[in-house]
């Protein structure tokens, strides 16, 4: 088969959390401990650097591409760091892509919002295609929602929805695949005025009833699926907070659901937005992630645009349409390809736990019914 | 890593003595009063040569902890420091006070440390160098900033010279005392025997002063008070009359504070001359001194003399001259000694 090289993608992100930060200087220097607050501090007064490279990546064995991770030394835990210093950061990790000879750069985590309507600019500065990664996370949370839909026999078209952080670029992309396909869909965000509009503006894809609420708790108690796509640093429900037989995917970064090492068997509680790959992508340290195999959707997304430059990117707010979710989706169809992962923690759900999982949530719902 | 290094330097220019900066740099307990990036210090150990102790510094909003070993050259007025516990892998360093072009002295403060936190340390490199820079500067100004303020007070309140003994009782402990000067605001003097507190009665012939010790010089029995509040005028004048009149002395002593060379036959010994009178001088000496009653020549003079006096603790001597020196020949030594 004849090979083709199609190109470098950079996969710029930061630890998600202060857990994942800790584990990433564990990593550097595993026989020492330091106290947070200098460890925040050097991280604050770090530039942007290159942390790993791989070389000849494929899903087909015709089609091969690089990646590189940059590390954006920034975390939600910076309180006092400037808006300004942030951007500053991520314009120095766009540098550093361009120069290393990407083609293409994924803003993972917080850098997409911070630069969320600048990023037609930045895409001209550094001669590189740039994407927030987002349409691929909602198709993958819509694709998730869909299978697990299936397997644990929920009817969707009889189901109730809940999105909190529904105004957000992801939350809207949801809205806009889900608006035709639920009963009903319970709508927050922390003010009830951008999900007006948000319900306005896709009119036409929203047949479906709309409750609009900032009280996050009602999502959590009304419905029978609830995603999570906010852009909150801190916590929000611990796996307690679900009614049994609700299916949970978490795809905040940070993480909004904690859960303990017993996860409940009567709650299906997913890390959202995430695909297995057909080969390991291991910078070496704990990225968040159950298994090695395993990525981030906004990532892989730069990875899709590397390899299929007609595919659009991912920029601004409000703007992943039913179309664009559909045309992600299809990648995830592809033999050999990113398909959805479901996993919790360090946990990786088999197929056979899946199946207890469909049982228990099928009982729990008769149960309830009755 | 390598180790990075940062270093600085303070000039004092005037009357500023090593022996008065090393009191402070070598007096840790000081450091979290005079310096703004020092939380706090833990003196773990602490002996005249060597000590032990736990820093907690902020470096720019970060917090830094490390316990060191503390080495005090009071001879070559140097410290130096090893990290033996910390966040940084090292942290090591060196304060030195050394003259200056004879009319003040300079302050020398050297940092070698290393993060030891790979890629990260990498990452930082000169903007972990450029903070660890301001952060001693920060620490020598304040150093500097105590040295001044010491020496601003001095220009407020006009020294009295005195250079005479006389007994002053320091904590109820009765002291023979060659006091140097007096202001309204303190006063300087040498003395005999032990001397060592931070709160300090003083008793002048009736007169209660409260104080705080500004410096201790062990090495020379040097010290300086400050007085808790500034005496008033008719006070001072008063405290002036007491002092240089209750001298037992019969004759005045001039305060020279300057370091001479003594020469014998076959070999030359440095000291550090304190006060000289036509019938005699002190003076201190660095390392070992042997002295021989007879004749020896200082600053060109060849002078006779027998020792009176040595403390082999505070390494001062007092020597009497075989013959006093008449007018001409004291006025031409002290010409010499300027």
């Amino acid at each position: 088969m004849e090979r083709h090289h199609r190109g470098k993608v950079a996969f710029i992100g930061h630890p998600a959390d202060m857990n994942l930060y800790r584990a990433y200087i564990r990593h550097l220097r595993p026989d020492k401990t330091y106290n947070d607050k200098l460890l925040i501090k050097l991280f604050e007064w770090s530039p942007s650097y290159k942390v790993f490279e791989w070389r000849d990546l494929t899903f087909n064995q015709a089609d091969y591409f690089d990646a590189l991770l940059i590390m954006v030394p920034f975390l939600p835990e910076m309180r006092d760091i400037s808006l300004k210093k942030v951007v500053q950061k991520i314009d120095d990790a766009l540098s550093i892509a361009s120069e290393q000879g990407c083609v293409t750069a994924a803003l993972g985590a917080f850098t997409s919002i911070v630069l969320q309507g600048r990023e037609q600019e930045f895409a001209g500065k550094h001669g590189l295609k740039l994407t927030s990664g987002n349409t691929l996370t909602a198709a993958v949370i819509v694709r998730s929602i869909e299978e697990a839909a299936s397997r644990f026999h929920l009817d969707l078209p009889k189901a109730t929805l809940g999105i909190v952080g529904a105004s957000g670029d992801i939350g809207s992309g949801c809205v806009s695949w889900f608006g035709t396909g639920v009963k009903r869909m319970i709508l927050t965000a922390r003010s009830t005025g951008p999900l007006e509009s948000l319900v306005e503006k896709k009119r036409s894809d929203v047949t479906c009833e709309v409750s609009v609420t900032a009280d996050n708790d009602r999502a959590v108690r009304e419905s029978d699926i609830v995603v999570f796509v906010t852009s909150s640093y801190v916590p929000m429900y611990t796996q307690d907070a679900f009614k049994p037989g609700t299916v949970v995917c978490d795809a905040s970064a940070p993480q909004n659901v904690t859960v303990s090492s017993n996860l409940r068997d009567d709650v299906f509680i997913y890390h959202g937005g995430i695909v297995t790959l057909p080969f390991p992508l291991n910078p070496g340290f704990d990225i968040g992630l159950a298994s090695a195999d395993t990525f981030y959707g906004c990532q892989v997304e730069g990875i899709l645009l590397t390899l299929y430059p007609d595919l659009p990117c991912s920029w601004g707010r409000g703007n992943i349409t039913r179309e664009k979710v559909a045309l992600f989706k299809e990648k995830l169809r592809e033999k050999n390809g990113p398909v959805v992962s479901f996993s919790m923690g360090g946990h990786v759900y088999a197929p056979a736990e899946m199946m207890r999982y469909a049982e228990r949530l099928h009982a729990v719902r008769k149960d309830l019914a009755t | 890593m390598a180790y990075e290094r940062v270093s600085t330097e303070a000039v004092l220019k005037g009357k500023v003595r090593k022996e008065f900066a090393w009191t402070i740099i070598s007096d840790y307990s000081r450091y979290e009063a005079i310096m703004d990036n020092v939380d706090k210090i833990n003196i773990i150990e602490k002996t005249p040569t060597e000590g032990k102790s736990e820093w907690f510094v902020t470096v720019e909003e970060a917090p830094l902890r490390w316990v060191e070993r503390d080495y005090y050259d009071v001879e070559n007025f140097e410290l130096r420091f090893e990290s033996i516990d910390g966040d940084f892998e090292n942290i090591n360093g060196k304060w030195k006070v050394e003259d200056f072009q004879n009319e003040g002295i300079k302050i020398y403060f050297t940092v070698d440390y290393n993060l030891g936190i790979p890629v990260i340390e990498e990452v930082l490199g000169h903007i972990l160098k450029e903070k660890m820079k301001t952060n001693i500067d920060s620490m020598i100004h304040a150093i500097k900033d105590e040295l001044t303020r010491a020496q601003v007070d001095d220009r407020k309140y006009p020294r009295i010279p005195i250079g005479r003994y006389s007994n002053i009782v320091l904590n109820g402990k009765d002291i023979r005392a060659y006091t140097v000067n007096i202001s309204r605001k303190g006063m300087m003097f040498y003395y005999d025997g032990l001397f060592d507190a931070q709160e300090v009665q003083v008793k002048i012939d009736g007169i209660v002063i409260e104080a705080e010790l500004l410096f201790n010089d062990l090495k020379h029995k040097n010290c300086r008070l400050i007085f808790k509040e500034a005496v008033g005028d008719t006070q001072i004048r008063e405290l002036e009359k007491i002092l240089t009149t209750t001298s037992t002395r019969g004759r005045e002593r001039h305060l020279v504070e300057k370091n001479v060379a003594l020469r014998f036959a076959d070999r030359s010994f440095p000291v550090f001359l304190v006060n000289l009178s036509p019938t005699g001088m002190l003076f201190k000496y660095e390392k070992t001194f042997e002295w021989r009653d007879g004749t020896f020549e200082m600053s060109g003079m060849p002078l006779t003399a027998r020792e009176i006096h040595h403390d082999v603790v505070s390494r001062m001597v007092r020597i009497q001259f075989t013959a006093a020196l008449n007018d001409n020949e004291y006025s031409a030594l002290l010409e010499k000694l300027k």
